[in-house]
This record gives structure tokens, C-alpha cells and sequence, in this order.
């Protein structure tokens, strides 16, 4: 069961956060603080001047346009008999923060089943939005007002690597909440979910907002079992095993600790070691790894490191399909040649 | 389109939606591409009580009346602002001629 936060955050983890926006940048921690997304939470907390004042409204405001939005697309993925899933900031910001404006996000992220992908595709052009930028596991739409919505066919790049079928996404998933009729993942998809997507997606490079949601998560009962079987079911020990650990490193909290003992031994040595190295100045662990590089660590093993390369070198698409160019296939593995040295 | 009169009536478009913030309202197209299209609209505490106003039967004269007795600010000054928001308002397609009242 899922308790949203009575407190926007506790007062500790406030603290944690006010550190590391003076560590990383001494002159002007309040900017940081709002290009790294908490400005909201720490103006809640009662912390900042004018900068955080500022970043608090813009984050209202926009809320507003994407709850709109967001309402909208649903509505219309609902009558046209497509099932979708809220993800990310959106459903957070609805299921976990005290306000959904607490939580700023660049944009809507919304899942589909692979089949129904381009029928979902469809049925936001009809509402006036227009591709912007297409990847394997999702193309971006940009709406009237300048609002953008990521359509995914898939949680996160190669797919494959991780067997996260969306019908059984879908039969776990929790109401999306705050007064919007849609769907979620359920809090221990959520987790896996967050992690793949900071860990694989991004090698560990996303804003400090986004580890923060690790730590609403970490104030809900999340069932530390169910979690490490998601994780091992989803192929994705690794990758949360790492990003627990990073989440950790970076806030001081561990959303289920028995979960992230289980996981432990899972952390790969390569990202051990550059969380020690970077230990005495957490903030760093914002820059991440090399993407290339960090894909291998959490891959780890033959066989899914072969289902990496494969699936570096002819990527699939939102729909399930799957580019089989062998010049493409060629320049990308001349790419990532040169991100592994 | 003319400059707006205060004789015309002006109601709500179906392109956008208005969310309220505390005293402030937001407006956010919900149709159309590109460059018409871009944006979100921030409207004060008066801008959203003319918003608010603007239901398709009440004129110019009547929301002027009613933002005076509101704001306590004087009706030349009130009717002035008002016909600069509206300007506004149409330029962004915020706003159109309620049909069969005004132009």
C-alpha cells in the first residue's frame, strides 16, 4: 500500500540536499538546487530566497500545463481502447509527493504496449502533437503550449535485456491518484524502473530530483521480497543494485535496506570503485559514468552482453520492430568502440 | 478582427484551458502546432477575474463595472486595461466574438 508523504521530505534528508547544493556549488547553491529539480522541495522545507521562489512557480505553472495535458492524452488513449501507464515524474508527482508541483519535470512519460504503439501514435496526432525525436524505446512528442510527452514502447533502451512484458506491468499497476484516472506502476516496479532508467538509460547522469524519488519511495512500505524478485524477474539485479547504492551515496537513505542488502554482492566492481573515488564529493556522482561503459557494467555476464551488443548495433523501435541497416549498424559499433576505450 | 469595443461580448476559447494558481490563472492551448500554439499564458489577479468573466453573455460595460466595485480602480483606468487584455487575449485566439453579440 502506498502512503503519499504528509511532509514534502524529512527534515535529514532536506539537510543532505542543502549539503550538496553548497558542496557542488558554493557561490550559487540555489541555482543548482533548481537546475538539479529540488528547488521546489527545498523552498517547501522552508529554505531559499529568491532563486527557489522563482524555480517554485515556474514548477506550479508548468504542473498545471502538464496535468492538462496529461489529462487530455489519457482520456484520449481511453476512449480509443489503449491501455497506457503513467511513468516517471508524472507519476510520482501524483502517487508520492505532497504536491505534484513539488516534483518539476521536463516532461509526460507514458507507456503502451509495443503492438499498440503506433495506434497510441496516432491518436496523439490527432490531439495536435508532432514527433520531435524518435529512440528505440519511445519517440518524443511535442503538444500545443510547448508541453512534450515521451511515448514508450518500452521502459528504457534494449529492451530485450530486460523481460518487462507490459501486460503484466499493467495487471500490477496502482491508480495514478491526485484526481487523475489513470494507471502506474506499482511502488516496486516504480523502483526497478527509476533504477534502469538512471543506472542503463543514463549511466547514473540524471538530475538529483530524480534520485530523490528513490527516497518518497523510501518513505512508503515498500515490500523489500517483492522488490529483489522484480528485480531478479526483470533481469535487472544490477541495475538496481547500483543505483540503490548510488541513491545512497548521494542522499544518505536507502528505499527497502533489506532489499538493497539482498542486492549487494550485484553492485558491479566498476561502479564500486567510482563511487569510492568520487566518495569524498557526492555531488559527482551526478556526472555519471560513460554511458557505453556503464551499459557493459550492468549488463555483466556473456550472454547479456552479447544481447547489449546486439542490440546496440541494430536497435529496435517503440513498435516491437527491430532496424536491421548494416552500415548504421556499422557506424554504431565504430561508436561504441570508441565510448569503451 | 477590429480592435474590441467595449459593446462586444467575448467568450472562452475551446483551445484553451485555464487552470487556477492561488490568486493567478494559467492557460494552456490545448490544440493547435507550431509557433500559434506555443506557450503557456500567466494571467494575474486581474487577468484571471476577466477570464473568468468572459462567459459569452456579459459585455465590456458589465466586466468593467464589476472589475471597479472589485479592485476599487477607477472605470476610465479599468476600461482601458480591459480592452489592452482582451487585445491580448484575441491575438493569442484565447478569446473569440460571442456569436450573435458584438462584431
Amino acid at each position: 500500500m502506498t502512503d503519499r508523504a504528509a511532509e514534502p521530505l524529512p527534515a535529514v534528508t532536506v539537510r543532505r540536499l542543502r549539503a550538496l547544493a553548497a558542496g557542488a556549488d558554493p557561490r550559487e547553491p540555489d541555482a543548482w538546487a533548481a537546475r538539479q529539480g529540488i528547488g521546489p522541495l527545498l523552498l517547501a522545507a522552508g529554505e531559499g530566497g529568491a532563486r527557489l521562489l522563482a524555480s517554485g512557480r515556474q514548477a506550479e505553472i508548468a504542473w498545471q500545463a502538464l496535468a492538462v495535458h496529461l489529462e487530455r492524452c489519457l482520456g484520449a488513449f481511453d476512449a480509443a481502447g489503449i491501455p497506457a501507464i503513467v511513468l516517471k515524474g508524472a507519476a510520482l508527482a501524483l502517487s508520492h509527493y505532497a504536491h505534484p508541483a513539488l516534483r518539476p519535470m521536463g516532461d509526460i512519460d507514458v507507456l503502451v504496449a509495443p503492438a499498440r504503439w503506433e495506434e497510441a501514435a496516432r491518436v496523439l496526432a490527432g490531439l495536435d502533437w508532432t514527433v520531435e525525436d524518435a529512440a528505440e524505446h519511445g519517440a518524443a512528442f511535442a503538444g500545443p503550449g510547448g508541453v512534450r510527452l515521451e511515448l514508450h514502447g518500452a521502459l528504457v533502451s534494449c529492451p530485450g535485456l530486460f523481460p518487462l512484458r507490459f501486460d503484466d506491468l499493467l495487471a500490477r499497476s496502482s491508480a495514478l491518484g491526485g484526481g487523475l484516472d489513470g494507471r502506474r506502476l506499482d511502488d516496486e516496479d516504480m523502483v526497478v524502473h527509476l533504477s534502469l532508467h538512471a543506472a542503463f538509460q543514463h549511466g547514473f547522469r540524471v538530475r538529483l530530483g530524480q534520485y530523490v524519488d528513490f527516497a518518497c519511495l523510501a518513505a512508503c512500505t515498500l515490500d523489500g521480497r517483492r522488490l529483489v524478485a522484480r528485480a531478479a524477474a526483470a533481469g535487472a539485479r544490477r541495475p538496481v543494485a547500483a543505483a540503490l547504492a548510488v541513491v545512497h551515496g548521494l542522499l544518505g537513505v536507502t528505499p527497502a535496506p533489506d532489499a538493497a542488502e539482498a542486492l549487494a554482492a550485484h553492485v558491479p566492481p566498476g561502479v564500486r570503485r567510482w563511487m569510492d573515488r568520487v566518495a569524498p564529493e557526492p555531488w559527482r556522482l551526478l556526472d555519471g559514468l560513460p554511458l557505453a561503459r556503464a551499459r557493459w557494467m550492468l549488463a555483466g555476464g556473456a550472454v547479456c552482453r552479447a544481447r547489449l551488443l546486439a542490440g546496440t548495433l541494430w536497435p529496435g523501435r517503440p513498435d516491437g520492430s527491430r532496424e536491421v541497416s548494416p552500415w548504421k549498424a556499422l557506424a554504431r559499433g565504430r561508436r561504441l568502440l570508441q565510448q569503451l576505450r | 478582427m477590429s480592435s474590441p469595443a467595449l459593446a462586444d461580448v467575448f467568450v472562452r476559447s475551446e483551445r484553451m484551458v485555464g487552470r487556477r494558481i492561488a490568486q493567478e490563472y494559467v492557460l494552456v492551448p490545448i490544440l493547435g502546432k507550431g509557433a500559434d500554439a506555443d506557450g503557456i499564458f500567466n494571467l494575474n489577479r486581474i487577468g484571471a477575474f476577466v477570464w473568468e468573466q468572459m462567459d459569452g453573455r456579459a459585455d465590456g460595460h458589465a466586466i468593467v463595472a464589476r472589475m471597479t466595485q472589485t479592485f476599487e480602480v477607477e472605470a476610465e483606468r479599468a476600461a482601458r486595461d480591459y480592452l489592452g487584455f482582451v487585445s491580448q487575449l484575441l491575438s493569442i485566439a484565447a478569446v473569440s466574438a460571442a456569436l450573435g453579440r458584438g462584431k
